[in-house]
């Protein structure tokens, strides 16, 4: 189903949303992500330092609450799910796609991530295609990345010099857009020119595929130290990226509630792996930036039919404080002799 | 039906600690047998040997053990637990009675299945005995018996003191076709049994490693100078089986940190045959 929609009626559209209470977006000024309470509130910057993650996979998440002087050992279980299903505009084709895989991750060997789920399932989720790039996007050095990637949203929009083009995915996003007027001929001519013109202008072309490469070099030592030695180990790369999951679930207790909870954690940490004996199988940092660049480009290509846990969106090469790039420890990766 | 409607992997379900006891002379290790509060949990935690379960105590938080007893001995679980940190300390400090938490059983199995008809090795040290105790009495049981051959353990202990089970262990040579062997570091008063670390003591009584697995669990440094006796002794990788230990949150693959190379410990272990290891990155 493709709409073309009118761009005062998209605003309007989606400031009936957030009257009532039910549009999420970019916040303006904020770089997060969040409910819009106002459509003037929402950010409409190209990119966003945070990414939606945060939306689904919450910094800090209340899994489990009881009263612990209550005897009846009465658990809640936190998981939340929103009341009114919501609208979630603005996150652009890499983020929708990080999103699918943490999807995938969370729904994995037949464990179900309720608290995951039930945010996925609560929100119709409407990408942005991208009609502009920064030098630090690479989301087409991926098989399937492309930005205007349907992969996790259930409609894709896309920005026209008069309109909007709506290009629905699932039944969800026929439902929302249904009443709107369908595009003509012409109008998805435009936009697939529009697109094809972005498309070809990205020429930001990593060698991505290179899971074995890296997998027969996890002992070259002198290849990790070369970032593992520049690497502060800050962890900023892991809290922007869209697709990293890592989690750490701790217990805590306030008066007289006990509350279990998981908030985001990363492999860059030291205690990340510290094992209660004072066993560390990642010791350095060149054991943890190793473990990162390697479950992106590697160990998840290998698990899952060659798709890299990396979409490209750029935004750890632009928030790193020590320059390290993982295009560029790609680019090196390739040329190391050992295949 | 809607993903959301699954159940919570995360959610617990309530045990009642039946009794604990001092396992080691150093008040490190205490076992707990546990009883489900509701008989539906009960009925629905079904197990073998090798899995693992995460223990909690709210408000002092969660951590994996390795299931000690064995699914032939009942509903009961056994857990074996050293204390260590904040919630094994408060774990010994369990009265009887009290409910605490459980998720499992998670993790892979010892390949029983693939086991059959073939003698079976185990060597393990220290603390790491519990999944061990579980094999052996799950082969023992007398369902079971006929389906195994020729069954060797070798469990090494700092002291005598320091072994698990102890009173158990001296049944254990009373069952037909097993070979016993418990050994001891150093020399010690109270011991007239062998004395030597567990490599080459398994060097001298030598398992015949044709037709045969061998099974290992211990701490590091056993395990790396155990490994090449079995190679010598002719246990080819594929017939070799170690459980793993990894730190870990959640158990069921999703928060990150177990992971060797493409595999998790919780998930695609905790046990893995040496042929398994040996295609992954060394990240141990």
């Amino acid at each position: 189903m493709v709409k073309k929609v009118a761009k005062d009626t998209i605003k309007e559209w989606l400031a009936d949303f957030s009257s009532r209470g039910i549009l999420y977006g970019p916040i303006s000024g904020e770089d997060r992500w969040g409910k819009i309470t106002e459509l003037n509130k929402m950010g409409n910057s190209f990119t966003t330092v945070m990414s939606p993650k945060e939306i689904f996979l919450p910094q800090d998440q209340s899994m489990f609450s009881l009263n612990i002087k209550d005897k009846t050992n009465d658990v809640s279980d936190n998981t939340t799910k929103l009341t009114d299903r919501a609208v979630l505009w603005g996150m652009r084709p890499c983020d929708a796609k990080a999103l699918s895989l943490i999807h995938r991750v969370f729904n994995e060997n037949d464990y179900h991530d309720t608290y995951f789920n039930a945010l996925w399932e609560s929100f119709i989720k409407i990408a942005i295609g991208c009609t502009e790039h920064l030098n630090t996007c690479f989301c087409t050095s991926f098989e399937d990345g492309s930005p205007f990637g349907i992969e996790g949203a259930d409609i894709l929009a896309t920005e026209a010099e008069e309109y909007w083009i709506l290009e629905s995915i699932t039944e969800t996003g026929d439902n929302l857009v249904i009443d709107f007027e369908d595009a003509t001929i012409d109008e998805i001519d435009e936009i697939t020119e529009i697109k094809s013109k972005v498309i070809e202008s990205i020429d930001n072309k990593v060698p991505v595929n290179i899971k074995d490469k890296l997998w027969n070099n996890f002992d070259n030592e002198a290849f990790w130290a070369h970032i593992g030695d520049r690497c502060i180990s800050c962890g900023i790369c892991t809290f922007v990226c869209p697709s990293c999951y890592c989690f750490d679930i701790n217990d805590e207790i306030i008066d007289k509630f006990a509350r279990r909870y998981r908030t985001w954690d990363a492999c860059q940490f030291k205690n990340f792996t510290l094992e209660a004996s004072g066993h560390n199988p990642r010791q350095t940092q060149l054991h943890r930036i190793r473990q990162r660049m390697m479950h992106k480009l590697s160990f998840f290509a290998k698990k899952y039919e060659d798709i890299q846990l990396c979409v490209g969106c750029g935004r750890c090469i632009r928030e790193c404080p020590v320059n390290i790039d993982i295009r560029q420890v790609a680019m090196e990766a390739e040329h190391l002799t050992k295949i | 039906m809607s993903e959301f409607d699954n159940e919570n992997p995360y959610k617990p379900v309530p045990v009642r600690l039946s009794r604990s006891w001092i396992e080691t002379e150093d008040n490190n290790v205490k076992s707990f047998l546990f009883d489900f509060v509701n008989p539906e949990d009960a009925e629905k935690f079904e197990y073998l040997p090798g899995q693992f379960c995460q223990i909690s105590i709210w408000g002092w938080g969660e951590a994996p053990f390795g299931i000690a007893s064995s699914p032939v001995e009942g509903e009961q679980l056994l857990f074996s637990v050293n204390r260590i940190g904040t919630l094994t300390n408060r774990l010994h400090a369990t009265a009887d009675n009290e409910i605490i938490g459980l998720r499992g059983p998670l993790g892979n199995i010892y390949p029983v299945e693939l086991f059959k008809d073939h003698n079976v090795v185990i060597v393990g040290g220290g603390y790491a005995f519990t999944t061990l105790r579980s094999l052996f009495l799950f082969l023992v049981d007398p369902a079971n018996r006929d389906d195994y051959g020729k069954i060797t353990v070798l469990y090494g202990a700092r002291t005598p003191g320091l072994f698990l089970y102890r009173e158990e262990l001296e049944t254990w040579s009373n069952y037909s076709n097993v070979e016993f062997v418990t050994t001891i570091d150093n020399p010690h008063p109270d011991w007239d049994g062998v004395v030597g670390l567990v490599p080459p003591v398994l060097k001298d009584i030598a398992p015949n490693s044709s037709n045969a697995f061998a099974i290992v669990c211990g701490p590091p440094i056993m395990i790396r100078f155990t490994l090449p006796i079995l190679s010598e002794l002719g246990f080819p990788e594929d017939r070799i089986y170690l459980s793993l230990e990894m730190r870990m949150k959640c158990g069921i693959g999703k928060c990150g940190r177990c992971n060797l190379g493409h595999k998790y410990v919780c998930v695609d272990g905790p046990v893995f045959s040496m042929a398994e290891l040996n295609g992954l990155v060394k990240d141990m």
